[in-house]
């Protein structure tokens, strides 16, 4: 094909291309939309066949020219179907199975074929063989992927511990179908097994909303840094709170109808702990400071206040302790409320009371990270607490915000044990299936996919029976070996082309 | 150890610049050395290969530059490849610098297969060499000095790398879920590229050895850099099983 066949060639192949995918954008599914993807792919088809009427000579219809065109419309089709939001206009998927698409693939291998044969008898020696060897290769590919597509059928199966299957539900675009195959042989799921990572914690220090630093938060290691002007260190730090009792020590009151009460009260969640340091904060000249402890009330009420295991109880109704009174405005005392049929009425907020806690790590309970930390500047010094339940970051400053992050436990490794009774056989064999190693019956191969996170009572399978797979595999290393010759043969950057 | 890589391209400049031209493939082989030793450091201290986050391939990335650079100067006896992949290897390595790894990042079972490091390490050659590629073409343009045969040279390999590095993804995809392709963003944009690489390959002479040429070279280029970088800003990445993981 001669140079001045491309402009127009590549002309027509692209207005064919932006006909056929525009109309079949804003055309509903049906007559119309198959009418306008034929006379999209005749007129791209149309442009193939003025390139072969251009032609004087055999050797014009090889030249890698023209192979180099069709490289780069192919390259041109993929790169869109990536542009393409599923579901929208078009699945991508859609473009690379489309007739375009696949008259392409079939007009490539025809001229790949010819050439070949054509133009790899000019070349001598090895240089020919891994020519030859190559573009068979992906011809090998191309006709073993069209039987796939034809031929290929896959499906899941998730099986129980101690169940039992030889057949799996098809699977179509995603889509499970109302239809059952035969996997080649009969599976039995004896046991399964996950390796699971280590939960990790991270103090994350964010710039104007951006992850700048993060430090692993480790028990029993030391962990102190300075940045941009503050001193952050590690005071405490719990992986799995266990609820602990606290004193509080009341001053006299300053009313008299307040009635003075010295509480020992157990906290009844570990979260509320964090929570209840949390809510002893209050905004100061854009800081955040931090009060030890929570608020602690002077209180009166109207009913008859008993205590009993450090519960302060109103008439039979417990009353949990110092909830609900924080608020970033200091409070308009007295203030009152209600707790059941109890009238609570608050007299005096004392920030800063004297707290004596004892907390205690215990593994046993679900993970529950807590980390205190002793943060200074030259204007400011507090104590804080994290935990990775707070929603937002903790402001430090205006541009500067702390958070703690939990790293949650992930599957690092899983397999299934399988016991497989193969068409012919008359034992059952075990097998330990897992990803990157497939188990194959017949002419189906069984894959570890899945598996049920939360109680670990079924496996989940996914069957693939492709004819063609084997086709394929056999093209690519043709091609490898073909691409290895070619290296060897050319000599790469010394010989001259 | 990264930073006496950067060091070390430094001293490559200084020594280029007072025509200490005998030292400086000791010198790119020093620096090859130092980061396939970051590269091993890694490997140990992670438990595994350093591959998962963007961070780990910009290292990956330069050694896979001075791989090119310094097998090419092997092959052909040429400078100034080593020249150009010095000057890519200092700006890669600055980049994963600034851009350090936060956190340890835990290998996903699907990675966790023999194919993980051929299909990596053959791909990111493939990546060095059109870089390499990419950086001749530019350098041509700028000084008008047209070195077409280097560029055809580096192009071809880039090539051959790119095709059996797919074909090496393509197998280990088969192993690990049963579909040796399946239109993920990252695997059909490494097709793009490929078949561009490969379009330049199959045009004749004429035009590869022409500025024509040298822009199809910088087409190839950007292709490979956003199947590398820009792959995740698709609006189809979401679906993709090839993002890099990154904190």
């Amino acid at each position: 094909m001669h140079i001045k066949f491309f402009k127009p060639i590549l002309f027509i192949t692209l207005l064919g291309i932006l006909m056929q995918y525009s109309l079949y954008a804003f055309v509903p599914a049906g007559f119309y939309e198959i009418s306008f993807i034929f006379l999209g792919s005749i007129s791209t088809f149309f442009a193939f066949v003025i390139a072969f009427l251009g032609q004087n000579k055999i050797q014009d219809i090889l030249l890698k020219q023209n192979i180099a065109v069709h490289l780069v419309w192919l390259a041109f089709l993929t790169a869109l179907g990536t542009f393409v939001i599923p579901e929208t206009l078009l699945s991508w998927t859609d473009i690379h199975r489309s007739p375009v698409y696949i008259l392409s693939l079939g007009y490539m291998s025809g001229t790949m074929l010819a050439y070949l044969c054509w133009n790899s008898l000019l070349y001598k020696g090895l240089k020919r063989w891994g020519v030859f060897f190559s573009h068979v290769g992906v011809l090998v590919i191309i006709v073993s992927t069209a039987s796939s597509f034809m031929f290929k059928s896959k499906g899941v199966v998730d099986l129980n511990v101690g169940g039992e299957t030889s057949v799996y539900q098809v699977m179509k675009n995603g889509i499970l179908l109302p239809e059952f195959k035969n996997i080649g042989a009969a599976i039995k799921l004896d046991n399964f097994d996950v390796k699971w990572s280590e939960p990790e914690v991270y103090l994350r220090l964010y710039k104007n909303e951006y992850l700048e630093k993060s430090y692993p938060v480790k028990m029993g290691e030391k962990l102190s840094f300075n940045l941009d002007g503050f001193s952050i260190e590690k005071l405490d730090y719990f992986t799995h709170l266990k609820e602990e009792k606290s004193v509080i020590s009341l001053p006299e009151p300053k009313t008299s109808e307040a009635q003075k009460s010295t509480l020992e009260f157990t906290l009844k969640y570990a979260s509320g702990y964090q929570h209840n340091y949390l809510t002893a904060t209050h905004k100061k000249q854009g800081f955040i400071a931090n009060n030890e402890g929570v608020d602690q009330l002077v209180f009166s009420t109207n009913q008859d206040v008993k205590r009993k295991d450090g519960v302060v109880y109103v008439s039979a109704k417990p009353l949990t302790f110092a909830r609900g009174f924080s608020e970033w405005a200091p409070l308009d005392l007295p203030l009152t409320f209600m707790r059941g049929e109890a009238e609570i009425i608050v007299h005096e907020v004392l920030e800063n009371a004297e707290v004596k806690t004892e907390l205690v790590n215990d593994a046993s309970k679900p993970i529950n990270p807590a980390v205190k930390l002793h943060v200074k500047s030259e204007d400011y010094e507090s104590d804080i607490w994290l935990s990775p339940f707070m929603k937002d970051l903790h402001p430090l400053t205006k541009e500067w915000g702390m958070f703690l992050w939990l790293k949650e436990k992930e599957p690092v490794h899983f397999k299934s044990h399988l016991q497989v009774l193969k068409s012919g056989e008359a034992e059952w064999k075990p097998f330990e299936l897992e990803v990157n190693q497939p188990l194959s019956a017949g002419s189906c191969q069984v894959y570890q996919g899945s598996f049920d996170r939360r109680n670990l009572e079924f496996s989940g399978l996914q069957i693939t029976c492709d004819p063609g797979r084997t086709g394929v595999k056999l093209g690519i290393w043709i091609m490898i070996i073909g691409t290895f010759i070619l290296m060897l043969r050319r000599r790469l950057f010394k010989e001259n082309d | 150890m990264l930073y006496l890589v950067v060091l070390s391209c430094f001293v490559f400049f200084l020594m280029q610049y007072f025509k200490k031209e005998k030292l400086l493939p000791s010198l790119h082989l020093f620096t090859w050395l130092l980061i396939g030793g970051q590269l091993v450091l890694s490997a140990i201290t992670e438990g595994r290969p350093p591959f998962k986050t963007f961070y780990e391939t910009y290292i990956l990335l330069a050694f896979s530059l001075a791989s090119s650079g310094l097998l090419a100067h092997h092959l052909s006896e040429r400078k100034f490849y080593i020249k150009i992949t010095n000057v890519l290897v200092l700006g890669v390595i600055s980049w994963a610098l600034i851009n350090p790894d936060l956190e340890k990042i835990v290998l996903p079972a699907a990675l966790q297969s023999p194919w993980f490091v051929p299909h990596v390490m053959v791909y990111f050659l493939g990546y060095g060499f059109t870089m390499l590629s990419g950086a001749i073409a530019l350098w041509s343009l700028y000084t008008q000095v047209y070195q077409h045969k280097l560029i055809d040279h580096t192009m071809r390999a880039a090539f051959l790398l790119l095709m059996v590095g797919i074909c090496f993804g393509s197998l280990w995809a088969d192993e690990a879920w049963g579909a040796y392709w399946g239109w993920d963003p990252k695997e059909s944009w490494a097709l793009v590229s490929l078949l561009a690489v490969a379009a330049f390959c199959h045009l004749p002479k004429k035009i590869r050895y022409s500025k024509q040429g040298l822009f199809w070279v910088l087409l190839c280029t950007g292709m490979v850099l956003f199947t590398y970088l820009g792959m995740h800003l698709l609006p189809t990445a979401e679906t993709s099983m090839h993002v890099y993981s990154s904190t």
